[in-house]
């Protein structure tokens, strides 16, 4: 009888070979399957006085040929891969929209500069202002255009944010659900694995690896716990946490973990795959990018306003700014009262930084600027309306007391190139004339009526107060006391000695717009030089000289950059930010594919194997079944022994 | 080592897409011809393209500045040059004027002359250029700058403005001169001081228009010349400044008594001026010293004008003309050299504008081939690029469904 029970167990084990053979052919292209195999071992022998005679086969148990230490390798470089990925697919798109000549800024900044200078060669053309204007209009335009896009880029980084936030809570309670299971499957076949359910958890781990770096640890009742992000429990048994996405403020997107005792804020936590990708695109460089874009608009629009300011219109308006310069944003957080604004005073220090404005109770608030955690401490000494003294750029004003732990994001320049926009609507206002003028006095005719060979130069403002002039500034030369003696207002005297300040001296009236001027040569008694406003200058282009030379000026990022520098540098930051993703991209596509063909070289089908193993198995059905017939033949050769 | 069925088709697919990627890439280049189309494929070239394109837009709009400047200065040029035309034949109408063998209707006819020829000059001063621009009143463009009231005397209504145009980057042209600077605020007399006869003077001396020949010493102030009888009993001069007092004599000397001898054509001098009389003035006529005032152009040859008008019966009449005529044709000498003044600077600065409009265009060509090195694609090197990745796609594409022919199964 051993011969036919050890022939039948040959039987069965081959046809357990062969069915695991069918089932990894049938599942050769199946994502995550890995190959299973029957491991075989000899029955226990029976002692029969000769010795010990074999009873023939079993299959001991069928196991997945798997590398733990590959599973996980191949979790952590699917999960850098798809960070690096999810980042350089919006980071692209940031990319390729700055440098474009359709779609950057440059062509817009270039043409505007330019049409200033048209309205320089020709200050009187109506039509080389109404340029001007249409140019400044596209400019600004092409400002909330790319404000626009960041923006839409935002959404679109919300919309995948809750996409994989959903996808993440689906894959937690399948695994939750997958590991009950799991320890069921195991306990019902005594401890043998369920193979294909764990492949099944294999593989929605992977896919969770996609969205976010997971950590698993495996439980003795089969079970496996998750950890997401930095250590972050996900699932735990059976018990599935969620996320979720909140705005915490205008734009900016937090995820929270929930379960059954608490929801707390996990963004910082978060790291790795698609959902750590976009995290980071969200902070690393849509909100500086936007904030870069506002402050270079901020820039633009105050630095040109200032000196717009100190130029005269067509019509002899001074003092009319140009831009509309957009202000901070504050938002409060929670349950924290509306009593905090701020205020832009210096657009050349602005960082492209968010804040964060923390009330720590009593006078004491702490403000961080959020790129790279620097603090400042603020004390308002108890006073009610409180400005703070000019950080980065701007001010912060406290109106009142708040309850301790409140807080506050600033953002100074978010707003920035949303706003920039023309407030000026009449081409004739447009001040590219110096509003004051200086000359010889001359008599109703026009015809300078100074003795002496003195000239004074052109005047220059450096502030818009007290321009226009109420009444002209006559400067009447004393020569016996070696000075001149101003009208009033605003009166006074200038000391001037023909004999040592004949190659030219050089004043200031400080109460007419600090206009400052330049006399020289040898004027005599009585002689005078008229300061009066520059009515009627169709032609004088002074200060649109000064406003085209705006463009190379190094008025930004704290008097180190001009307008075209800062944009540049944006571009450049932008760009080298991507050409590392795409560079880090490629290594860890090599890196992971790397680690899939070693885990598929382990784990996965070949069809040629299986073909070999199949052929192996079926010789030894074969010999099997020829077994079962040598076992019928001897019997029968017993039985009719005894006939 | 194994390899996975599945994986083996996923890695020929996977070869053959990544070359296809990278095809794509190189058509993109290759058909746009630029190395650079996002900032990404190279952060630090792309922000030079920016510099660059903002270097080359900046120039291109200073050529068109300079141009601009050219034109206008050019026309000014042009427009100086017919006015000197003018000023010229006007003076040899003066001359001719002078003659003392013409009679008075000759002269009426001269001074008919004069006046189209001021008229012309009026014309001229306020030329318009192709944006219909006054060229010649300062920042007030669109105000015509001379025009004449009903009394005869000009009226300047442009102001001493002088307008700049940017041409290269530390580098401003004034592309314009104001009509005040150009044609009224010119000195009459010698530019120092003028030179005037007594209109009552009975004698026919005639004043030359005198120079400065020691300016530290001048003193602006009137001085009267008169001759008496001196204590010799000849015909002698004496000096007296409006504030210097007696001069010639030197005090403490007697004003009358101790007066020097008057001699035709003898140089007098004190306080730095030294000037003349010649002719045969009479005791009691006196000459007056005066500082030059303002006097416009067009002034002065209306004041030819009138010279030529005036009817002349005897010697004190024409030496009265010429009085007149000599401090005329100074203040039109003054205009002239004025003029000539102004238009070195103009020529000047058409100069600088050349130079400029050349250093920009060598500028440019310098900009815009660094800018082709950085931004455009090498093609011969694009092209043999193209070709091997051609290849390496065949190869992948062969390669692929060579080995995906072969099983196992086949042979059951």
């Amino acid at each position: 009888m051993s011969i036919l029970n050890a022939a039948i167990s040959g039987l069965l084990a081959s046809q357990r070979s062969l069915a695991t053979v069918s089932h990894n052919i049938s599942n050769v292209h199946t994502e995550g399957y890995s190959r299973q195999r029957v491991d075989l071992v000899a029955r226990e022998a029976q002692f029969r006085g000769v010795g010990y005679i074999g009873s023939g086969v079993e299959a001991s148990s069928i196991t997945r040929v798997t590398d733990q230490f590959l599973t996980t390798q191949l979790r952590t470089s699917t999960s850098s891969s798809s960070d690096i990925n999810a980042f350089l697919t919006l980071a692209s798109r940031v990319d390729n929209m700055l440098a474009d000549a359709e779609t950057g800024l440059s062509p817009s900044l270039q043409n505007f500069f330019a049409a200033i200078q048209d309205v320089n060669d020709l200050p009187s053309s109506i039509t080389a202002r109404q340029v001007m204007m249409s140019e400044a209009d596209s400019l600004a335009a092409r400002f909330k255009f790319l404000d626009q896009r960041l923006s839409d880029l935002g959404n679109e980084v919300k919309t995948q944010l809750s996409g994989d936030i959903s996808d993440i809570n689906t894959i937690s309670k399948s695994i939750a659900e997958l590991n009950s299971r799991i320890v069921e499957a195991t306990g019902v076949a005594s401890g043998q694995p369920p193979n294909d359910l764990l492949d099944q958890r294999e593989v929605l781990i992977l896919d969770l690896a996609e969205l976010v770096s997971v950590n698993t640890i495996e439980q003795n009742d089969g079970s496996l716990n998750v950890f997401i992000g930095k250590g972050l429990p996900l699932v735990i048994n059976k018990e599935a946490s969620t996320l979720s996405i909140t705005e915490t403020y205008e734009g900016h997107y937090d995820i929270s973990l929930v379960n059954q005792y608490s929801s707390s804020n996990i963004t910082d936590s978060i790291s790795g795959g698609s959902l750590g990708g976009q995290i980071n695109f969200q902070s690393q460089m849509l909100e500086p990018a936007k904030n870069a874009l506002g402050r270079l608009a901020i820039g633009l629009a105050d630095t040109f306003n200032q000196q717009h300011q100190l130029g005269a219109s067509l019509d002899g308006d001074v003092n009319t700014s140009f831009f509309n310069v957009g202000a901070p944003s504050v938002a409060a957080l929670g349950t924290a009262p509306n009593n905090v604004t701020s205020v832009i005073t210096d657009s050349s220090a602005l960082t492209d930084s968010d804040y964060n404005l923390t009330f720590n109770g009593g006078n004491s608030y702490t403000l961080t600027r959020l790129s790279d955690a620097t603090t400042t401490a603020i004390d308002t000494s108890g006073a009610t309306p409180y400005t703070t003294p000019v950080i980065d750029g701007f001010t912060i004003d406290i109106t009142a007391g708040a309850t301790a732990g409140d807080q506050y994001i600033i953002r100074p320049t978010i707003n920035g190139a949303s706003d920039l926009a023309v407030l000026i609507t009449d081409p004739r206002k447009v001040s590219v004339a110096g509003p004051l003028k200086g000359g010889a006095v001359t008599n109703a005719s026009g015809i300078p009526t100074n003795i002496g060979n003195s000239t004074i130069s052109d005047v220059n403002i450096s502030s818009a107060i007290g321009v226009p002039l109420a009444s002209n500034i006559t400067l009447t030369f004393d020569a016996v006391n070696n000075r001149f003696d101003l009208s009033s207002p605003p009166g006074g005297t200038l000391a001037y000695n023909p004999a040592t300040d004949n190659a030219g001296k050089q004043f200031t009236i400080a109460v007419a717009g600090n206009a400052t001027f330049t006399v020289s040569g040898f004027p005599e008694d009585g002689d005078g030089f008229l300061i009066e406003n520059n009515t009627g200058a169709d032609g004088d282009n002074r200060n649109g000289l000064l406003l085209s030379d705006l463009q190379s000026s190094r008025l930004l990022l704290n008097g180190s950059a001009t307008y075209q520098d800062t944009y540049g540098q944006l571009v450049a930051d932008v760009g080298s930010t991507t050409r590392q993703s795409e560079i880090s991209s490629e290594a860890l596509a090599v890196l992971k594919e790397q680690t899939i063909e070693t885990r598929e070289s382990i784990s996965g089908v070949n069809l040629d194997e299986e073909a070999a193993n199949m052929l192996k198995f079926q010789q030894s059905y074969s010999a099997a079944a020829q077994m079962i017939s040598v076992a019928d033949n001897l019997f029968n050769s017993l039985i009719n022994a005894f006939r | 080592m194994r390899v996975s069925t599945a994986y083996f088709t996923q890695r020929g697919l996977t070869s053959i897409l990544d070359q296809q990627a990278r095809l794509a890439d190189m058509q993109e280049q290759i058909s746009s011809g630029q190395r650079i189309s996002k900032p990404s494929d190279d952060p630090t070239g792309a922000a030079q393209i920016l510099r660059l394109e903002q270097a080359l837009s900046v120039t291109s709009q200073y050529q068109r500045n300079a141009d601009n400047a050219l034109n206008r200065l050019t026309l000014q040029e042009s427009t100086l040059d017919s006015v000197q035309d003018s000023l010229i034949r006007i003076r040899e109408i003066a001359i001719q004027g002078a003659n003392p063998t013409i009679n008075n209707s000759d002269r009426q006819s001269l001074a008919q002359e004069v006046r189209e020829r001021l008229n012309e000059l009026v014309s001229l001063a306020n030329t318009k250029d192709a944006n219909q621009e006054y060229l010649f009143s300062g920042y007030k463009v669109t105000t015509k700058p001379i025009s004449q009231a009903a009394d005869g005397t000009f009226q300047y209504d442009g102001d001493q403005g002088q307008r700049a145009l940017q041409i290269s980057s530390g580098r401003q042209i004034k592309d314009s001169d104001s009509g005040s600077d150009v044609f009224i605020n010119i000195k009459n007399g010698n530019g120092t001081f003028q030179t005037s006869a007594n209109i009552a003077n009975t004698g026919t001396g005639v004043f030359n228009v005198g120079q400065v020949v020691d300016l530290s010493s001048y003193v602006a102030e009137t001085y009267t010349i008169s001759l008496v009888t001196n204590g010799s009993g000849n015909l002698g001069y004496n000096v007296v400044g409006s504030t210097s007092g007696q001069l010639i004599p030197s005090l403490p000397q007697n004003l009358v008594t101790d007066a020097p001898d008057y001699s035709d054509g003898g140089s007098i001098q004190f306080n730095g001026i030294q000037t003349g009389i010649t002719g045969a003035p009479v005791v009691g006529d006196s000459f007056t010293i005066m500082p030059s005032t303002t006097q416009d152009m067009f002034s002065s040859v209306q004041k030819l004008a009138t010279a030529l008008e005036t009817t002349i019966n005897n010697p004190a009449g024409h030496s009265d003309f010429l009085n007149m005529f000599n401090s005329t044709l100074s203040e039109m000498d003054l205009a002239f050299e004025n003029i000539t003044r102004v238009r070195t600077s103009v020529g000047a600065r058409l100069k600088t504008i050349d130079d400029q409009i050349n250093i920009n265009e060598d500028f440019k060509i310098e900009m815009t081939t660094t800018l082709s090195k950085v931004r455009d694609l090498d093609i011969a090197g694009a092209a043999v690029e193209l070709q091997s990745r051609l290849i390496a796609l065949e190869a992948a594409q062969t390669t692929y469904t060579r080995i995906q022919g072969l099983s196992l199964f086949d042979y059951f």
